[in-house]
């Protein structure tokens, strides 16, 4: 029996990824698109006008709560008292809700009202709002089995009920808890849950370098995801619930309220405070009338008339550091009062996500194309090398142009359409690979084994042909940002308000307003350098080491 | 050892075409096998010898479905009886009877696939054509590998950390995954060291006498071949030139290119072949072969009736035949 | 190691010739302290298994180490010390004093040239001659190494000439700036029997119209026997015997000498050379004491800890063994 070293060997990926640890670029380019694509991936936790945690007393939803109950309460009432046929008749609309759906929205209603209530209030109020609860129940209960005139008791019972509760629970003589909530992860959809527990867990990983722990990751992930999307009830992107507003006037009375580090949404404006420099350079001072007293933007009385433009005061809602504070805008805003930071940082999902989606796309196009012309030669070959260089004719640019002007513009839409439009060199790449390789014993031993050509094109020579395909796929992956971000400066990207970093970089084109175009240029500068350095990396490793004996 | 021939080849013939110029004109054929004729029975070892480009390696190609067949028959006797002629036979009997035949390459570093592990390339023609998984898969891996001479434990590493010798055991391990009845080995030791050619041929004769399995040897190597081969066929430019018992063809060579390559062979004490005169005109094209007998230009028994006519098999003793206008004739 | 000197001692003498690699973020000695002398016009023959490390030190002698690789050590070529010569210079003795030819034929020469055009240009940059004298020389090249037809074949790229034709067209381009050494790794492993009889006819006669000194190394020992005057073995990045030919075959001083003699296939039906038992140990894993000791059927207590300087043999002229058991190996 022959003796082989006892520790395992790397396998060849394992060698070039060793080269590649060496390299200090490697490592550098790694650490700065994983941060990038982490502020990308946690943007609703840096730039949000949700606070992160809230314990705050809601005082003015409580009072709504209070009043509303009433109403609903004489309505359920009148159903019941009209009765089944009586409805029906007054409503013959075959659109119209039927008498049992209408009893079961009103109860509805009130069971929504009881809670709101039950959360602000401690314990010992909760036997009063459980009868509430109940007296609605066995309303409902009767009405339904057709004991109209018990229900009729129960249903007046119930609305004397309900006014009692709101006399009783009077703000001025009653103490409200404080609710303790998370309106940041409420606005969360199941999706953004997905790829935060998804990422957290991937860099967790890879810095142990356990790839064992990917399968628990993913299980996580998914499970999170399951959990948020039956927690139900997330607010799209362009819900802005008033949290601010209603901290600021008193509504809402926050014993504990933590905002974000950047405490503005992507949409949310400040109109007085449009095109602001950015604070931190302190080069702008603004009164809390709204004018500017020192600066470029000093307004200055007209020469001949005298007049000065009016201002409005500036809004410093809740969360917001003071209306002079280098913290106000760090990186100014735009023409709308937008923050620019935090357009910037959502901005990243819009540029990251179609650079890696699309560039996903294309080389799944592109490797299929290559590998079933390398694979086949011959007259395929032919077939598909022609197909190819068709595809080739069109510029990039304008095939995208022209098919997002044919399909509207989306995200999904953009990605599907760089990719589709940009799989020709991955194509011509993994053809050529491919006609190398299966001219190699080791795929003529395949062969004789009797394995058919999808295993042997993808299970063998697959393998064997990514290293250049994937050193090319970093490549396109800079490419796609960067016409995404054409795409969006040209008005035809993402939708607005929507940010991306391409859309960003086209909203004011006036040099007095450099910080416009600057910070998103330089994020997709440092991006797209990374991403080349990443590359580069990636090539020379592959080069030196990838087919090693 | 069973009477009938497992393995029987026809008039064998496999063409080359050649192409040249832009629309890739054909300019000529290249007759890499020439209607060759031979039989392997069970448990038996032929080996095919000849100088490069004489088509053995063609044979033993063509016979595992790597090269297009120009005409001629293969049969093949798969288990449970009928023979299977590969050229005509399709779908699930095809299939049945390839499962018969594997190839060991020469290349060690090439035959392997550098990115899986060698277990995993044990492994796969046992996953894919048995459908084993799990711990039959694992178990039965184990055992190819120790059988070979190899640590069960080393399937989890890569082509590249074995060394030459290593590698062509675990391409014969591979080779037996699916038990075939016929292994044809194309130059399998000519790459390796002298000392590890000993032990990787000692375990394919191991392996020959524990399975009854028959061998197509194909080899430039005369040593070889009588080290590994009771029956011996040459072969130069397509053709089988001389075949016969080993013994008898390397004492009586009865061919002049037999005679050739049994004086080409390496002298093993120093002094033995010093100063010794050697003729090389040079070997015709492949494109432009000599008419008549193609070794005519470079062998020293020529005659006029060699120019005129190719030729004729003849039977210089039972079993022993040489194709040969003045065969068994020596200088 | 004593060779046949001219009037200023041998033509290339090699002390404590040291090769290390990088494998696996450490360097690794695979050569480990090799010496040699070679004489004017002589042949020498290097032998021993793949991954002993013969092709480095082949390598070595040129300074065209793979990349990772690096030497150390003192190298005397006709008098000069190649470690104290600048890079041109020492760039210079590569292809009129010292030639390679390797293993593999296809990849010496560039294949978008003609093979004439790439001898022509080594004998324009070391023979110093001109255009038209280089051409004509060339097909004379081709014509001494036993290409037919040499004076069209010139015009041929490497890859249209058959592979016997492109050995013997690398012998050629080797030898044209008239090296005083040819240094040749695995000359004839990768051909065929006949061809194989045909280059090493070639290079013997190279050898002797010349006067050049031949370093083969190799893995086969009948290349050793028709080819070489002195031999020396290597084991794990040693050199454990040396002996002149005759005698190296006729009465080995060294186990693992022995051993490969007896590996040796025989023309006799159905016996093969023994194998060897064992493997041969990785660089960087060597074992302790004498490296062949785990393997040796003469191996002692003492084997295991010391390691045996290659040491004259008692009343053997020009031989050295490096085995404590030298006399009793057979």
């Amino acid at each position: 029996m022959t003796e082989l070293a006892s520790e395992r060997g790397p396998g060849l990926s394992g060698i070039a990824w060793g080269e590649l640890r060496r390299r200090p670029v490697f490592r550098l380019a790694l650490w700065a698109l994983a941060a990038l694509c982490s502020l990308a991936v946690y943007a609703p936790f840096l730039a949000s006008d949700r606070p992160l945690v809230l314990s705050a007393v809601h005082r003015d939803e409580f009072d709504r709560a209070r009043k509303g109950l009433v109403a609903p309460g004489r309505s359920l009432a009148s159903l019941v008292a009209d009765g089944h046929d009586a409805y029906a008749n007054r409503h013959a609309d075959p659109d119209a809700p039927t008498w049992d759906d209408a009893l079961a929205a009103e109860g509805r209603a009130i069971e929504a009202r009881l809670d709101v209530l039950a959360e602000s209030l401690d314990a010992q109020a909760t036997p009063v709002l459980d009868a509430a609860r109940h007296g609605v129940e066995r309303t409902l209960e009767l009405a339904r089995s057709g004991r109209m005139d018990d229900a009729r008791r129960s249903a007046d019972v119930s609305v004397e009920l309900a006014v009692e509760i709101g006399r009783l629970l009077d703000p001025a003589s009653v103490t409200l808890t404080p609710v303790l909530s998370f309106p940041v992860v409420a606005a969360l959809s199941p999706l953004e849950v997905l790829l935060q527990v998804a990422w957290a867990g991937l860099l967790v990983a890879l810095v142990r370098r356990r790839a064992t722990m990917l399968r628990w990751v993913a299980l996580v992930a998914v499970a999170a995801a399951l959990a948020r999307a039956f927690a139900g009830g997330h607010a799209g992107p362009f819900d802005t619930a008033g949290f601010k507003e209603e901290l600021t006037s008193g509504g809402m009375q926050a014993g504990l309220a933590w905002f974000a580090p950047v405490p503005y949404g992507f949409a949310e404006q400040h109109p007085e405070e449009d095109l602001r420099p950015p604070t931190w350079l302190a080069s702008a001072e603004l009164s809390s009338a709204g004018a500017y007293v020192r600066g470029a933007r000093v307004p200055r009385p007209d020469e001949v008339t005298g007049f000065v433009p009016a201002t409005r005061p500036v809004d410093v809602r809740a969360g917001e550091p003071d209306v002079n504070s280098p913290w106000r805008h760090l990186l100014g805003t735009d023409a709308s009062g937008r923050d620019l930071l935090a357009r910037l940082l959502h901005g990243a999902r819009a540029s990251l996500a179609v650079g890696l989606l699309s560039t996903l796309l294309l080389l799944v196009v592109g490797v299929l194309v290559g590998a079933l012309a390398g694979t086949f030669a011959g007259r395929t070959d032919l077939l598909l090398s022609r197909f190819i260089e068709v595809f080739v004719c069109f510029p990039v640019l304008f095939l995208v142009l022209a098919l997002v002007a044919f399909v509207g513009p989306s995200t999904w839409n953009v990605i599907a359409v760089i990719g589709l439009a940009s799989w020709t060199s991955v194509a011509r790449l993994a053809r050529a690979e491919f006609l190398r390789e299966r001219e190699r014993d080791y795929v003529a031993a395949a062969r004789t084994l009797g394995f058919s050509w999808a295993r042997i094109a993808f299970g063998h020579v697959l393998p064997n042909a990514l290293a250049p395909l994937l050193v090319a796929g970093t490549f396109a992956v800079a490419g796609a940002i960067l016409v995404e971000s054409t795409l969006s400066f040209l008005g035809y990207g993402v939708r607005v308000p929507i940010p991306s970093w391409g859309s960003l970089a086209s909203e004011s084109r006036d040099p007095t307003h450099w910080w416009l175009l600057v910070f998103p240029g330089a994020c997709l500068f440092v991006t797209v350098l990374c991403v080349h350095a990443l590359g580069d990396a990636l090539r020379d490793a592959v080069d030196v080491r990838g087919g090693a004996r | 050892m069973n009477g009938e021939p497992l393995l029987d080849v026809e008039e064998l013939s496999v063409h080359f075409h050649v192409r040249r110029g832009l629309f890739g004109r054909e300019r000529g054929v290249i007759r890499a096998v020439d209607r060759v004729s031979f039989a392997v029975r069970p448990g038996e070892t032929l080996a095919l010898v000849g100088e490069s480009g004489s088509g053995k390696s063609s044979v033993a190609r063509t016979l595992l479905g790597l090269a297009r067949v120009h005409s001629g028959r293969m049969h093949v006797r798969a288990r449970g009886g009928g023979a299977v002629e590969l050229t005509r036979a399709r779908g699930a009997t095809l299939r049945a009877a390839r499962r018969e035949l594997a190839l060991v390459f020469q290349d060690p570093h090439e035959s392997l696939n550098p990115r899986h592990s060698i277990g995993s390339q044990i492994a796969e023609p046992l996953r894919v054509h048995r459908r084993l998984s799990g711990t039959v898969l694992a178990a039965r891996t184990a055992e190819l590998l120790e059988r070979v001479g190899l640590p069960a434990a080393a399937r989890a590493r890569f082509p590249h950390e074995f060394s030459g010798g290593q590698r062509q055991r675990i391409a014969i391990a591979r080779a037996l995954a699916l038990e075939p009845a016929f292994v044809a080995l194309d130059e399998p030791v000519s790459l390796l060291d002298m000392s590890v050619q000993a032990q990787v041929l000692g375990l394919l004769r191991e392996l020959q006498r524990e399975r009854g399995l028959a061998y197509l040897f194909v080899t430039h190597d005369l040593s070889v071949v009588a080290a590994m081969a009771e029956r011996v066929a040459v072969m130069s430019h397509g053709r089988i030139v001389e075949t016969g018992a080993t013994a008898e063809v390397l004492a009586a060579p009865a061919h002049p290119v037999t005679r050739a390559l049994i004086e080409a062979a390496p002298a093993l004490e120093p002094g033995a072949r010093r100063g010794r005169a050697t003729v090389s005109a040079p070997r015709p094209s492949p494109l432009a072969l000599p008419s008549g007998c193609p070794h005519r230009t470079r062998c020293p028994l020529a005659i006029p009736v060699c120019a005129e006519r190719e030729p004729p098999m003849v039977e210089v003793a039972p079993g022993h035949r040489a194709e040969c206008h003045r065969a068994g004739e020596s200088v | 190691m004593s060779a046949p000197t001219g009037s200023t001692g041998p033509l290339l003498e090699v002390r404590d010739l040291v090769v290390t690699v990088r494998r696996a973020h450490r360097e690794v000695r695979v050569v480990d302290g090799v010496d040699l002398a070679i004489g004017a016009g002589e042949c020498v023959a290097l032998v021993g298994e793949s991954g002993a490390g013969k092709t480095l030190t082949a390598l070595a002698l040129l300074d065209v180490l793979p990349q990772g690789a690096r030497a150390s050590g003192r190298l005397v070529f006709d008098g000069r010390d190649l470690a104290a010569l600048d890079p041109d210079e020492r760039r210079r003795v590569n292809g009129s004093g010292i030639a390679l030819a390797l293993q593999e034929p296809a990849g010496a020469f560039d294949p978008v040239y003609t093979i004439g055009e790439q001898i022509a240009e080594s004998l324009r940059l070391h023979a110093r001659l001109p255009r038209a004298a280089a051409w004509v020389r060339a097909v004379e090249l081709l014509d001494e190494v036993g290409i037919a037809g040499a004076a069209e074949r010139a015009h041929a790229r490497a890859h249209e000439l058959s592979g016997g034709q492109r050995q013997r067209a690398m012998l050629a381009m080797a030898v044209a700036a008239g090296p005083k050494l040819l240094v040749a790794d695995e000359p004839t492993s990768a051909l065929d029997a006949t061809l194989r009889v045909e280059i090493l006819e070639l290079l013997r006669r190279l050898q002797a119209t010349r006067g050049m000194a031949l370093f083969v190394v190799t893995h086969d020992l009948g290349v050793v026997a028709e080819l070489a005057a002195r031999v020396a073995v290597m084991y794990a990045g040693r050199i454990v015997e040396e002996a002149p030919v005759e005698r190296l075959f006729a009465r080995p001083a060294h186990p693992y000498t022995a051993a490969l003699l007896r590996a040796r296939p025989q023309l006799a039906v159905r016996a093969s050379g023994a194998a060897i038992p064992g493997q041969a140990p990785e660089p960087g894993r060597w074992p302790g004491g004498c490296r062949f000791h785990p393997r040796c059927g003469l191996a002692r207590e003492r084997c295991e800890h010391e390691v045996p300087p290659l040491a004259d043999l008692a009343g053997a002229h020009e031989r050295r063994s490096a085995c404590f058991f030298a006399e009793e190996v057979r």
